[in-house]
């Protein structure tokens, strides 16, 4: 099994390295790729199993998508295929069709999905989440300078029950499609949702998924869980 | 008209101070409150002291600042400082109050001012600072500060173009800032403990900012905090006028050169970020033209302050009580590295769980995942107490660092997992968060206490 970590360098903000950490305890034979911002990355010409994605800053965010431009119909052609692909923070933003500045500017995405993003800054938006993504409850936190907006109903990943969801109205959060997850939801994900870490390691083929630390983990997460169903501030 | 409102706002400031202070209430923040509420532009329209010294960055404004105004102080300026107050833009009105008299006139010789980098843009355009020494730029709490880059942003945009800059040539980040403005560094000189490569989780200038190559470190430090080159273009670490050139711990010394010339100081505090932040006050001070020899007196008889760290002994044991501040990643990290590389055989204890979100809502903890908790796992560790409602995540976050589980205690309740403690070290630290100084200093108390009797009944039993 082959994974691509792609500019870990520069996409690791918020804690969202701990992400593929502890996936390589997760799948310990599997191959994980860290991909250098000045490389290119090695899905456009080698089979990957996944790819993932971290938060950046906003001008980082923008040297990423200018090293994807022009890949649009391989991105596509992968996702189409089932390739998963995990993008934690800011980082799937880059896939929608543009993001808006405060001025009015608008930069390109890669137009894979339909929605736009628009960034407030320096207004910041912090939040707890609780959603659900089939029968599974996610936790998370966003905190970020943008909204994003036109999110396709066939596209959703999470549907959120308190917190922020797309925007701060919106009642459902990040874009889901075959395998191709993307989330508002930063830091280690991954660790925080155990459950959802048991589906993407089924979806790369592993039957009976194990969890390093299964019983610490749930234990957190059940805490969280609880917390979050409380009658506590969210934002 | 607006000279009117602004005496309006100065009483009324200057009231609001005598009146909390007669109420025994804390009188940092409001009364600059009542000020700005009056007169916005209350900041720009006060008539400023003859110099004006402002210290910002990421960790280590508060200690310089300190440092800082206590030196001129035992100079023989007279000073106005927010040392005790708060270091957002309310708290530099509160500051400007006190600087004036009831006609507005300056009373102070020198306005030393904490500024928080986040809210410098409210408040570096208007009182435009004679010196500005920029400590370092590094992560710190998500919700506040975003991210580095951000930060940088600000400060590039807000601070006045005449302003001197006093700037960490081996922070690359800090370094970059104002490329117009005149400006010095200081740095400290390749350390036998430095190093090539990071070892940290997080190296926010690992790249060069003009080519994207990755930068070759003549000596790393931590983090981003190093001399670096890079080998594609020109990009290097800036060349420091006020560079440390040896560390004495024997001594407790600390040998600096400025501009060729070589002198010695007391070290305040072994922890190199705080050897940074005495680096960066001697700078200062260099710079304002403030006798040597009262910097160095005033050097040899203090230490960092009590809040933020104490040591004592207890039943023959060292009890260390330090301070790693909650979601400020780099900051905490420099605590643990700390607390890891000490020698002896240690228990640590700890309690950096957000005091407001333990009230009434969720921590985020995704942040202790940029924390470098991999340098507590070593044999010397002999357990480690988790204490606060974030333990069960602090408690994964310790074993993915790769320490094993029956050295990890966990309680919800700080005052709880006392029970656990270990008797049987050689040394014992206290870690807490910024918000929660009083409690620690507390169960300090009652660890001391917990030490002390151990040792009796050891002494009986034997």
């Amino acid at each position: 099994m082959k994974i691509e970590v792609l500019y870990p360098e520069v996409c690791c903000l918020f804690g969202d390295k701990a992400n593929m950490r502890y996936f390589k305890l997760c799948l310990p034979d599997a191959e994980f790729i860290e991909t250098p911002i000045k490389d290119q990355p090695r899905f456009l010409t080698e089979d990957v199993d996944m790819v993932y994605i971290g938060s950046c800053s906003e001008s980082n965010q923008e040297k990423i998508l200018s090293r994807l431009k022009g890949y649009e119909e391989r991105i596509n052609a992968l996702i189409e295929k089932g390739v998963v692909f995990l993008m934690t923070g800011n980082a799937f933003e880059i896939f929608g069709k543009y993001i808006e500045n405060a001025d009015g500017t608008k930069i390109d995405g890669l137009n894979i999905f339909s929605f736009n993003s628009v960034r407030t800054i320096p207004a910041r938006h912090n939040s707890l989440v609780l959603g659900k993504y089939e029968n599974i409850d996610i936790v998370g936190y966003t905190s970020r300078f943008t909204h994003t907006y036109n999110i396709d109903e066939n596209d959703v990943f999470i549907k959120v029950e308190k917190g922020y969801g797309a925007s701060k109205e919106a009642k459902v959060e990040g874009v889901k499609r075959n395998n191709f997850f993307g989330t508002y939801l930063l830091g280690p994900f991954l660790i925080s949702n155990p459950l959802f870490t048991k589906e993407l390691m089924k979806k790369l083929g592993v039957e009976n998924p194990v969890l390093p630390f299964e019983e610490d983990i749930m234990e957190a997460y059940n805490v969280r869980l609880e917390e979050l169903n409380d009658d506590i501030i969210f934002n | 008209m607006s000279r009117l409102r602004y005496f309006i706002a100065l009483w009324a400031s200057k009231s609001a101070y005598i009146l909390l202070k007669l109420l025994k209430r804390n009188a940092t923040m409001f009364p600059g409150r009542v000020a700005l509420k009056i007169c916005p532009d209350y900041l720009a329209q006060t008539k400023k002291c003859p110099n004006v010294l402002c210290i910002t960055g990421t960790n280590g404004k508060t200690t310089t600042t300190n440092m800082v105004a206590d030196i001129l102080a035992e100079s023989g300026y007279k000073v106005v400082s927010n040392r005790y107050g708060s270091n957002i833009n309310t708290g530099v009105a509160t500051a400007l109050t006190h600087s004036v008299n009831i006609f507005g006139k300056p009373t102070a010789e020198v306005l030393s001012l904490e500024v928080d980098e986040r809210y410098s843009r409210l408040i570096l355009p208007f009182i435009k600072p004679d010196y500005l020494v920029v400590t370092n730029l590094f992560r710190d709490s998500l919700k506040r500060n975003a991210h580095p880059e951000y930060i940088f942003s600000i400060l590039d945009t807000y601070v006045p173009k005449n302003t001197k800059l006093i700037l960490n040539a081996d922070c690359l980040m800090t370094s970059q800032l104002l490329k117009e403005n005149d400006k010095v560094f200081f740095a400290i000189d390749k350390l036998p403990t430095d190093i090539t490569e990071c070892v940290n989780l997080i190296n926010d200038f690992s790249f060069c900012p003009v080519c994207n190559e990755k930068l070759v470190f003549n000596y790393l430090r931590y983090h981003h905090i190093g001399n670096a080159y890079c080998p594609n273009c020109d990009f290097k670490s800036d060349e420091a006028k006020y560079r440390l050139t040896n560390i004495d711990y024997d001594k407790q010394e600390i040998t600096v050169s400025i501009d060729g010339k070589t002198d010695t100081y007391p070290i305040v505090n072994r922890a190199l970020y705080n050897i940074y932040n005495e680096l960066a006050c001697i700078s200062l001070m260099s710079e304002f033209n403030v006798d040597k020899e009262k910097v160095k007196a005033y050097l040899k008889k203090i230490s960092v302050t009590q809040t933020r760290y104490n040591e004592q002994v207890a039943g023959g044991t060292s009890i260390i009580r330090t301070m790693a501040k909650g979601q400020n990643s780099v900051s905490c990290s420099r605590t643990v590295d700390f607390v890891g590389n000490e020698p002896g055989v240690k228990g640590i204890m700890i309690m950096i769980d957000d005091s407001s979100d333990k009230k009434n809502s969720s921590e985020f903890s995704g942040w202790l995942y940029d924390v470098d908790f991999e340098f507590l796992n070593n044999p010397d560790t002999k357990q480690i107490i988790i204490a606060g409602p974030r333990c069960y995540d602090l408690k994964l976050r310790l074993l993915i660092a790769g320490l094993p589980a029956e050295k990890l205690s966990c309680e919800f309740e700080e005052r709880d997992a006392l029970k656990y403690i270990d008797t049987d070290v050689e040394k014992f630290y206290l870690l807490h968060d910024a918000y929660n100084i009083e409690y620690a200093i507390d169960l300090e108390k009652e660890i001391a206490e917990i030490f002390n009797n151990s040792q009796k009944k050891g002494g009986t039993e034997e």
